[in-house]
């Protein structure tokens, strides 16, 4: 519940400050973003599941949202960027959807 | 039999059935079975990074959805840039003008007689603005676009896109300077003895200026030997074929009145046999046609 708050507190620190993003982080951020989302469902779903950790939520958030990055940077520099972020996205687009529908299913029972 | 297939399935399906199914990340449950003890940070660092979450989530919305008036007000910056450039450019081009007349007619005024052959070079160079009777070739690229299958949705047939080349243009520019022009111009676009005329993307270029259909070709001489040499040519002949096919507008006449613009020349160079003389450049007017180059170094 405390996370749920404070993720909105982040979205409305975000909306009144208005955060510039410096320019060499801008193509990672979108990336970021969904490794962000795949942690954050992962998170959900064991906190359903009963077995969540808070040193294994924070430890895969950092990770995720790293290792994207890298991943698009290092795409970048190979003259790969958008095949990898494609794969990137593949994947965490893959595990949101499995978490999601675990979430269903421990909230609706179907 | 499945024992024989299973070597060759296993590692790709194994690999997927991991991805599809595994889902949740795999430290929650080798943490859950570890057992360890709580801390007091472990709700802190939860919370930290679920702001970091909704921070990431709006700071990304916001870079693709209000960065584009950004990126607007950035091109339309671009935009008035350029534009104060050509404004100076022209400018400095009408100073340049008026210098080069004050030098003129300084000039004139410490040579003792009037100069013929002086006056015929600077008409040559297009140094000077001249008037006189002459023709006029006007091409247009079709209009609309014929009815005919428009091909694959969202592409527009090449044939229909620029139909009039610089061969084209440059062929008209080459017969009239065949059929005795004394001066031309391209949509007022005054052509020297160096002018190139060139294609660059889908537009017609005169000396970098890019040219918009339609093209206007101007040429002062003497109007009636103008039309004819230019009706019984093969370039004619090639315009009205393309009318018919590609629906081009074309059409030529006499003028009794035409001004045509003075351009700004640059430094004057003699004209030398070097290593670099090779085939004469693709401007306006063929080396038999054109005024000879080398008047040019008269002034």
């Amino acid at each position: 519940m405390i996370a749920a708050i404070a993720l909105v507190i982040g979205v409305i620190l975000g909306i009144v400050f208005r955060p510039t993003v410096p320019l060499w982080i801008e193509p990672y951020l979108p990336i970021a973003v969904v490794a962000a989302l795949d942690a954050v469902f992962g998170g959900i779903r064991a906190r359903l599941d009963g077995i969540f950790d808070a040193k294994v939520f924070v430890v895969s958030f950092v990770s995720n949202v790293l290792v994207a990055a890298l991943i698009v940077f290092m795409g970048d520099k190979l003259g790969v960027g958008s095949q990898l972020s494609t794969a990137v996205v593949v994947v965490l687009g893959i595990r949101i959807f499995g978490n999601a529908a675990a979430i269903r299913r421990h909230l609706f029972r179907a | 039999m499945t024992q024989l297939k299973r070597p060759r399935v296993d590692i790709s399906s194994a690999t997927l059935s991991e991805l599809l199914n595994n889902t949740l990340d795999p430290g929650y449950r080798s943490a859950a079975t570890r057992d360890r003890r709580k801390h007091w940070w472990d709700g802190p660092l939860v919370w930290l990074s679920c702001l970091a979450v909704g921070l990431l989530l709006v700071m990304a919305y916001q870079q693709t959805h209000l960065a584009a008036p950004a990126r607007d007000a950035a091109r339309q910056d671009l935009i008035s840039r350029i534009k104060a450039a050509q404004s100076t450019a022209n400018r400095l081009d009408a100073q340049a003008k008026q210098l080069a007349e004050q030098v003129g007619a300084l000039r004139d005024a410490q040579l003792p007689a009037d100069d013929a052959a002086l006056r015929a070079a600077e008409v040559a160079a297009g140094a000077v603005a001249v008037s006189g009777p002459g023709m006029q070739v006007v091409i247009g690229e079709p209009t609309s676009t014929p009815s005919s299958d428009s091909g694959r949705p969202g592409s527009t047939p090449q044939s229909q896109v620029a139909v009039i080349h610089d061969t084209d243009v440059r062929a008209v520019v080459n017969e009239l300077w065949a059929d005795g022009a004394e001066a031309i111009a391209v949509n007022g676009l005054r052509l020297t003895p160096d002018s190139v005329i060139r294609f660059a993307g889908e537009s017609i270029l005169l000396d970098f200026s890019p040219l918009t259909s339609p093209y206007t070709i101007s040429a002062i001489g003497d109007a009636n030997g103008l039309q004819v040499g230019f009706a019984q040519s093969s370039i004619a002949r090639r315009l009205k074929t393309l009318v018919a096919v590609a629906g081009i507008s074309f059409r030529f006449g006499g003028k009794t009145k035409l001004q045509l613009p003075s351009v700004t020349v640059g430094e004057p160079h003699y004209a030398s046999i070097g290593p670099a003389s090779t085939a004469p450049s693709p401007s306006a007017g063929g080396p038999s046609s054109s005024p000879s180059p080398t008047t040019t170094e008269s002034r």
